[in-house]
């Protein structure tokens, strides 16, 4: 080989290594991404990281949801909830999951003087909402509602360390925080991987932010229509972080002599309120993202934004006209394509 | 300085440039021609098939031998025709599947939660304004 051969080569060489090295330097981030369904929802988890295998991390954040539905299932016969809610107010000792997203749930049901109850659990079996099976789902008798708010009431939890007590025969339902808090112990595996790690994780139309998109861009969130079908949005978001969680009447609800009635009760009357077809919340508070939905559904708008403005939270409502309603501070999360 | 001295004769160049183009040609290629439009059917969150959205046809989907839902493709789109599930017979109203209908956009899915089947394409030619959507749980 002659040296002008070798020279001619090693300069090709060079050059085509330089221009790949800038095309593979200049690329975004290659997200992973995995469906589920889990906890009877679904699930999707995109994910990028310099470090290590980004498939290997979404999987083994997916092994999770076993753990956690043998923590949360309040319908699972042996699941931790499941448990202290048949425990006949004995002391029962509780995993931090559990406590955590119980003392969450407390407070809010103390600064919202009980509109947020934890303690709804018995209503949801009685207008059937607690199974998929739409045929189960129908109106209780006046009689059988009243009899199931004797037995609610966020008072009638106790707290001491690690142990819960349920008075009055009470039953916890946490779905109203549940899914934000798992959107937060799934963000904290993918950043103990990687702290510069990016995607975000959504856990039944929870959305937790893990890092922006491409390192620098905000994800864009759709808001479901709660008028139309699953993937057509009303509205946008754009988040670099935190979360963002939607409360509704659309998914489990009954129609009956023209009245709609849906799965987050009022704890004072045990029926549901239309105040608002949905509500869309940002938080930097996974549990908030979800809690303050609900206590906004059963509340309604009278006083929301004074809420809103206490716990840090923006909100787009879609009230039962249809009508959009812009919380203090949504225009900084309003994305229009 | 005589011409024999030069590093590259115009032919080496030619032949370098020849290369480094072809190369580069390559990578455009490998980097920016778009995937084929599919669709990827999920059940409990393992790949059960991936469908070409050029053909059209039926598919019925089955989990083992038990029969779990039907699909249509069709000018670059599918839907879902009919679902059942193991708990209940299937209803209209319980169809949520069946409800979301055709699907063409990259963001877009078709989810069926008893049946824990989860259907989204990939490859098409528009995308939806969104990442996620946000819905109530």
């Amino acid at each position: 080989m002659s040296k002008r051969t070798i020279t001619i080569s090693i300069f090709s060489f060079i050059v085509i290594a330089v221009v790949i090295t800038i095309i593979i330097l200049k690329q975004p981030p290659k997200y992973y991404t995995r469906y589920g369904i889990e906890l009877g929802t679904d699930v999707k988890i995109t994910y990028a990281t310099d470090r290590g295998n980004a498939k290997k991390v979404v999987d083994d954040m997916f092994n999770k949801f076993d753990e956690y539905e043998k923590i949360f299932d309040p319908w699972l016969n042996g699941s931790e909830l499941y448990n202290l809610n048949h425990s006949n107010g004995q002391w029962v000792k509780v995993s931090p999951e559990l406590l955590a997203v119980l003392k969450n749930s407390i407070v809010l049901a103390n600064l919202t003087d009980g509109e947020f109850d934890p303690t709804i659990g018995r209503l949801v079996p009685l207008w059937g909402f607690n199974t998929d099976n739409t045929h189960e789902w129908h109106l209780p008798s006046p009689q059988s509602i009243k009899n199931a708010l004797i037995h609610v009431g966020y008072k009638n939890v106790e707290i001491k360390g690690n142990e819960v007590k349920l008075l009055n025969g009470v039953w916890l339902d946490l779905n109203g925080m549940m899914e934000g808090y798992i959107d937060q112990l799934l963000i904290n595996i993918a950043k103990a991987n990687d702290p510069n790690s990016t995607g975000y994780v959504d856990v039944g139309g929870t959305v937790g932010i893990i890092g922006p998109k491409d390192g620098s861009q905000p994800w864009i969130i759709g808001i479901q229509n709660p008028r139309g079908g699953p993937n057509d949005a009303i509205a946008y978001v754009k988040l670099y972080k935190g979360y963002v969680g939607t409360s509704g009447d659309y998914e489990r609800y009954i129609v009956v002599d023209g009245k709609r009635y849906y799965h987050i009760f009022d704890p004072k009357t045990g029926y549901s309120n239309n105040y608002f077809e949905s509500i869309t919340t940002v938080s930097t508070i996974s549990t908030l993202s979800d809690g303050f939905g609900v206590f906004a559904m059963v509340n309604g708008s009278s006083n929301i934004n004074e809420w809103a403005k206490k716990l840090g939270i923006s909100y787009l409502a879609i009230d039962e006209n249809g009508k959009m309603i812009e919380g203090p501070g949504w225009t900084a999360y309003e994305y229009k394509p | 300085m005589s011409t024999s001295h030069k590093i590259f004769s115009k032919w080496d160049l030619l032949l370098i440039i020849s290369v480094i183009g072809a190369v580069m040609i390559w990578i455009g290629i490998k980097q920016f021609s778009p995937n084929a439009s599919e669709a990827v059917i999920l059940i409990d969150g393992k790949i059960y098939e991936v469908l070409q959205l050029n053909k059209s046809g039926y598919y019925k989907i089955y989990n083992g031998k038990t029969y779990l839902m039907t699909v249509e493709t069709k000018d670059g789109a599918i839907r879902a025709v009919y679902s059942t599930n193991w708990v209940f017979p299937a209803t209209e109203e319980n169809q949520v599947s069946v409800a979301t209908g055709w699907i063409s956009k990259d963001g877009e899915s078709i989810i069926s939660i008893p049946n824990k089947i989860v259907i989204y394409t990939r490859g098409m030619k528009e995308k939806t304004p969104y990442d996620v959507m946000t819905f109530q749980n």
